[in-house]
């Protein structure tokens, strides 16, 4: 029903930082109001991709559209940005972080905040620098899913989160998912927690697309899970 | 509904056949309201757009309808329970004849072979459905 | 309006912890000062309590080139960078945290400075008595001025140095020593070019009248002001350009 009405277009995109390419020219498309499993290797340019989308590095060459505008200020206010780094303040409390992000982004949502803080067990007195990594994960990921943004871009937000929280923090995520309002692009390299969850997947190896469809489409045309279908196509 | 999914096997289509299975061991009536896309998508964690394709393709295949306002509901159909019993038996047992096939057995063996498992009565194992 | 706020007092925030060292220290050395009186000169002992103001300026460069270094540095570039904000806007709440903990740190500078020393300044002037108020506070306010103007220079060219910087990927030390040296020249220049733009603001001028070898004597000081207005819009300048490079040009 969305097939024409793709929510990011791109065009012979290119990056490179240095010497090392990172996208050589990617062209593809993300379907509107469908969760998109960005797959590939580590170094593949998923990373890269996302971060062109949400403008915060530039592309050397090639065309990207977002809901219908290059990536600037106007995309910023519509889409919610987990990073793979760590992008928190270490001395503020999640707290204070929760109040700091309902003062700067007018579509976030400070009930939700609480609601995710507790599904997740974090106190909201607690510091930064006082929690471990899959607590940081888990974290940034509420600030992430509490906004109610059409657009929610997740770069590895599994990593550091360990395998008894991950399916509960994925339910989190789906729960909160509302594909007539929302598109969510997800990029990882652990598929098998994560495939059943993907309507469309895009696989990237050395900065290039190998393969792209719908999920379930693929599963019946290759006969495979996606996880099986990567380890073939990324050789 | 509790279902643990194959991921070589396109989901909406073994969201499908799980609804079939209740149907056929009663769990679901003919007529009866299915849950709503989200709810359902909730219940057994799923992307709620598999859950809309699942519908749909039941909605094609007339296996289900959907109605303004109310929800998606199975067809009222009588025979459809039988028809569904039918339809998942000539599956079950293309499948056990090719996996025998496979092995290398004749249409003779392969009877001797359902005759000699007939009394043996399967034990179910607990939370068991859709395990094999 | 509230968002900026709030970005403002985060920044704010982070200038405390310098804040309260610059104050303290500032207070330990005063009072090591007063403590000398006994065997240092006295007009030493007080001149020395203004040697803390010197260094100001130099930790305003410190800090404007800091204000977006440690975001890079802490990753944390990924957040404001994420905002939906001019580039303006994230270095305008860095330059008015730094201005106002620049303020917290002159003003109780002063205080400690005249609980301290006041006599022994008083002292080091050549009336017989306290010079009248007024005059006293006229210069002062004049001296203050233009040691915040010091300041906001220091720290927007700081600021402006990283910027241009981090458009490099080598070199960058040098770079901002170029830069920062270099825009200070520029500015010198265009404010003396562009003076004439504002010939027509009233130069400030004040009387200053007080007692020289116990005569009584009026004089007048007249100071410029177009030099300062032309260098204030070369400053807004740079401001403006380090924060266009940030929002449309740098990468996380």
């Amino acid at each position: 029903m969305n097939e024409n009405n793709p929510v990011i277009t791109t065009e012979n995109l290119h990056k490179r930082y240095g010497r090392t390419a990172a996208l050589q020219g990617i062209s593809c498309q993300f379907p509107r109001g469908k969760i998109t499993g960005l797959i590939g290797p580590n170094g593949s340019g998923k990373s890269t991709l996302l971060k062109l989308i949400m403008g915060l590095i530039k592309a050397d060459r090639g065309s990207l559209n977002i809901m219908g505008h290059p990536p600037g200020r106007k995309n910023k206010a519509n889409i919610a940005f987990l990073p793979e780094i760590n992008n928190l303040y270490r001395s503020m409390s999640l707290q204070e972080l929760i109040d700091l992000y309902h003062s700067q982004f007018s579509t976030f949502c400070p009930e939700t905040a609480r609601e995710l803080l507790s599904f997740m067990n974090l106190q909201p007195e607690k510091t930064v620098k006082q929690l471990s990594k899959g607590m940081v994960g888990r974290f940034k990921l509420i600030l992430t899913m509490a906004r109610r943004v059409p657009l929610i871009l997740l770069d590895e937000p599994l990593t550091g989160i360990d395998i008894k929280s991950r399916s509960n923090i994925l339910e989190g995520l789906i729960s909160k998912f509302n594909p007539e309002e929302q598109t969510i692009i997800l990029s990882t390299h652990e598929i098998i927690e994560t495939e059943r969850y993907f309507d469309h997947v895009i696989f990237l190896e050395d900065g290039a697309v190998s393969l792209q469809g719908d999920a379930d489409d693929l599963r019946a045309e290759y006969g495979q899970s996606i996880q099986e279908l990567a380890k073939e196509v990324f050789v | 509904m509790q279902v643990n999914f194959y991921q070589s096997r396109p989901i909406y289509e073994q969201i499908i056949d799980e609804i079939k299975k209740m149907l056929v061991r009663k769990e679901l009536q003919p007529g009866d309201q299915l849950p709503s896309q989200r709810e359902l998508a909730q219940q057994i964690n799923v992307n709620p757009n598999t859950i809309q394709r699942a519908y749909r393709e039941m909605e094609i295949t007339g296996l289900a309808e959907s109605r303004r306002g109310l929800g998606t509901f199975i067809i009222s159909e009588q025979d459809l329970i039988k028809d569904l019993k039918e339809e998942m038996a000539q599956l079950a047992t293309q499948n056990f004849i090719s996996e025998m096939k496979s092995l290398g057995f004749e249409a003779a063996e392969i009877e001797k072979w359902v005759k000699q498992n007939q009394g043996i009565n399967e034990k179910k194992t607990p939370g068991g459905e859709g395990n094999e | 309006m509230r968002s900026w706020s709030r970005l403002f007092i985060k920044d704010l925030k982070g200038q405390l912890f310098l804040l309260v060292f610059a104050v303290l220290l500032n207070l330990a050395w005063q009072f090591f000062l007063y403590t000398r009186y006994g065997n240092w000169p006295g007009e030493l002992a007080a001149g020395l309590g203004f040697l803390p103001f010197f260094f100001l300026p130099l930790l305003m460069l410190i800090t404007g080139y800091q204000s977006f270094r440690e975001e890079w540095r802490d990753e944390t570039i990924y957040f404001l960078l994420s905002l939906p904000r001019p580039g303006w806007f994230l270095a305008l709440s860095k330059f008015a945290a730094a201005i106002t903990s620049f303020l917290g740190i002159s003003l109780l500078g002063a205080l400690f400075l005249y609980l301290f020393h006041h006599q022994k300044l008083l002292a080091l002037m050549d009336y017989p008595q306290a010079p009248p108020a007024e005059t006293t506070l006229k210069i002062m306010a004049l001296v203050a001025l233009g040691y915040l103007a010091v300041a906001i220079n220091f720290f927007i060219l700081g600021q402006f140095s990283y910027l241009v910087s981090k458009i490099f990927n080598r070199g960058r030390w040098l770079i901002s020593i170029v830069v920062f040296f270099g825009s200070g020249y520029i500015l010198q220049r265009l404010a003396l070019t562009l003076a004439p733009v504002f010939g027509w603001v009233p130069p400030l001028s004040f009387k200053v009248e007080g007692v020289m070898n116990g005569q009584p004597m009026t004089t007048s000081l007249q100071v410029d002001s177009g030099p300062f207005l032309a260098g204030f819009l070369i400053l807004g300048v740079f401001f403006f350009l380090g924060s266009w490079i940030l929002e449309n040009y740098l990468e996380v």
